[in-house]
């Protein structure tokens, strides 16, 4: 089995578990203002990490088991439409964080703008041509601001204020 | 009597301007997110919180329920047409519905799932009204001890629902608690969890937690996946073959499913709905199976038995009402919807309990309402007026739906509290969601744990420091000895005898 199958199995509870140790490790850090026994601030915290690294434990030891007795499977011509899809949610993720950096800075119309146009296209079986693409970024994001700005009465920032920033 | 008198009041609020927009707005979003494959009411809802900061509490409340009553009926359309439930809770209608819809007898089995559907809904929305006072009045009897084994009973009945992957599921449960237990402790006035950081010392809200794992997390699925798309030929076809006369069942039919069979589903349906973190699929399968079992024609089901749709869709819409019950009596959602339901009364300050049903029923009675109206009247409506164009819309292109519900759900989640850290949390929590997702963890059992881990803690210690520290107090209680031996029961019935029973095998 390789590398990266074993990864893609394991990785989920492995992150669970550190996770959990660093909540472990804000237990410790809890200060209690006065007794209240047994079970105070830390009793919750303190028994819910205990049986969460339990139960980790029980699922990476119960998919450590299924790796090794898995066979590995010949490639197969439909595996060549997943992996084009494997990096689909990375880059959709990628434009979702840049659309939360840039959206102060870029304001509402320009962020939404490319934000759709990114989407529009990594959603694509086709890749669209610009004129409609632009269209269609254009009209998602004056809606949406229609829905927002004029529907609910809140306020979005039209100027990029980054740019007025640079330009002070 | 003033409880009547409220929801009469309720039922006139509803026909103000303002109000009747968000009540047929949001059925009619609740019917396309429903009706398209890869979306859910839950989404629906989940994109429209952020927007409910904005708005009234009554209107906000008013477009949850539409939308929690169209997402349950609308499931059904392309279920039947198609073969593709809309939501999970249609599967049982896709097998029936769409078996007829292949004999030519597609619009005749639409109006059979809007019938049951207009029956179960207006069934268990009157069931919560008549049941609502006297379940507020038990909530009085309930003690802090009881109060506790109730949020343990809650939690141990949402993992036991998930069967296959308990494990997984405790664990998702457990994610969600420890979420909840960042920012300041239930009892002393001192921070946990915010490893020096002024901004943990406020907490994890509800809101980015919502629309990280439902709607982001749903997008980067879609993604991963190529989504369900749908023939745009198939269903450009289909729709030209539904004329809507035959949407109106006829009288013949009705009878020999019998008036018994709708109530019968529709009390089971509101039963699950009870039960907290069920869910309207579980209530359509335990409707669909009850009917089945007891149908005289069982020979009919899975080759197009109207009897089966009308007990699946009867039970899933009178969930809705049952659903409302733990929530709006302790604060216990009965689904994710009404979990995040919770979140719309948290938000403009309104506390789940008996002091809510007494003293604010102004406030919650046109949602009763809402839950009534949109199943006797939008219903049966919407599927005369615009049946043949959802079944159109559902070929809209995935780019272009994702790319909007991306926007919403982002926007949204800026413009609740506008709020850049907001947004980046909803950001975070729906890549984590989609990697657990991917990893079989359930998403829903952290959204329950995360709304009554803080309640499980509160009573527990609560009921020790009256009780001195002695934990006798959960077994001496009544109250509490009662949910303790009510999860005992739940734990054989759900885990121990079915293990029981493959073991033998």
């Amino acid at each position: 089995m390789s590398g990266k199958a074993v990864m893609a199995r394991l990785a989920v509870p492995l992150g669970m578990a550190f996770l959990t140790g660093l909540y472990a490790f804000g237990v410790f850090n809890i200060r209690v203002q006065f007794d209240e026994g047994f079970v105070g601030p830390k009793f919750l915290p303190g028994l819910l990490c205990l049986i969460a690294f339990l139960l980790l434990g029980k699922i990476i030891w119960g998919e450590v088991r299924g790796l090794q007795s898995e066979e590995v499977d010949a490639e197969t011509p439909a595996e060549t439409r997943i992996d084009q899809l494997k990096w689909r949610p990375f880059w959709v993720a990628v434009s979702i964080l840049a659309y939360v950096a840039a959206f102060k800075f870029l304001g509402y119309p320009l962020a939404t703008f490319l934000l759709a146009a990114a989407l529009i296209s990594l959603f694509s079986e086709t890749r669209p041509g610009l004129l409609k693409l632009a269209l269609l970024s254009a009209a998602i994001t004056v809606v949406f601001y229609g829905l927002f700005a004029v529907a609910f009465s809140v306020r979005l920032s039209l100027l990029p204020e980054g740019v007025l920033w640079i330009l002070q | 009597m003033d409880f009547a008198v409220a929801v009469f009041g309720g039922i006139g609020a509803i026909f103000t301007g303002y109000n009747l927009i968000f009540l047929v707005g949001g059925f009619l979003v609740g019917t396309f997110f429903g009706a398209v494959p890869g979306l859910t009411s839950v989404l629906a809802i989940a994109l429209l919180l952020p927007i409910t900061y904005s708005i009234d509490v009554v209107p906000a409340l008013i477009m949850c329920a539409s939308i929690f009553m169209a997402g349950m009926y609308s499931g059904s359309i392309t279920a039947t047409t198609i073969n593709i439930p809309g939501a999970p809770a249609s599967m049982m209608t896709a097998i029936e519905g769409n078996a007829l819809m292949q004999k030519g007898q597609g619009a005749n089995a639409l109006g059979h799932a809007a019938l049951g559907s207009m029956v179960g809904g207006t069934i268990g929305a009157t069931l919560l009204i008549l049941f609502m006072p006297l379940a507020a009045q038990l909530t009085l009897l309930i003690q802090t001890p009881g109060k506790f084994s109730l949020v343990l009973f809650a939690l141990i009945v949402i993992v036991l629902v998930q069967k296959e992957t308990a494990s997984k599921a405790i664990v998702a449960t457990l994610a969600g608690m420890m979420i909840a237990s960042i920012g300041i402790d239930v009892m002393q006035p001192i921070p946990r969890f915010n490893y020096g950081t002024a901004t943990l010392v406020e907490g994890i809200d509800m809101m980015p937690i919502i629309i990280g794992m439902f709607a982001i997390s749903e997008i980067l699925i879609q993604a991963r996946s190529g989504g369900d798309a749908v023939s745009t030929a198939l269903v450009r076809e289909t729709a030209r073959t539904i004329r809507r006369r035959d949407f109106i069942p006829r009288f013949a039919e009705i009878r020999e499913i019998g008036a018994i069979a709708y109530i019968k589903a529709a009390f089971i349906g509101y039963g699950i709905g009870i039960l907290p973190g069920v869910g309207g699929s579980m209530a359509a399968f335990v409707g669909y199976a009850d009917a089945k079992r007891s149908s005289k024609k069982p020979e009919d089901y899975g080759k197009g038995s109207r009897e089966g749709i009308a007990a699946a869709e009867s039970a899933n819409n009178s969930m809705c009402g049952g659903a409302f019950v733990p929530m709006l009596s302790f604060g216990i959602p009965g689904d994710p919807t009404t979990a995040i339901v919770l979140g719309v009364l948290v938000i403009n300050g309104l506390q789940p309990g008996a002091r809510l049903v007494e003293h604010q029923l102004d406030l919650i009675a046109p949602m009763f309402a809402s839950l009534f109206l949109s199943a006797l009247i939008l219903i049966p409506l919407t599927l005369f007026l615009l049946g043949p164009f959802f079944i159109r819309i559902v070929a809209i292109p995935r780019s272009i739906l994702y790319a909007c519900i991306a926007v919403v759900a982002l926007v949204g989640s800026y413009v609740s509290t506008f709020s850049l850290f907001q947004m980046s949390l909803a950001v975070v929590f729906g890549i984590a969601a989609y990697f657990m997702r991917r990893a079989g963890y359930p998403v829903v059992s952290l959204l329950l744990g995360f709304i009554l881990g803080p309640d499980l803690e509160l009573y527990l210690r609560r009921s020790l420091s009256l009780s001195d520290g002695n934990p006798a107090v959960f077994l001496t209680s009544f109250d509490s000895l009662f949910f303790i031996l009510l999860s005992c029961v739940f734990i054989y019935f759900m885990a121990i005898a079915p293990w029981r029973k493959r073991s033998n095998r």
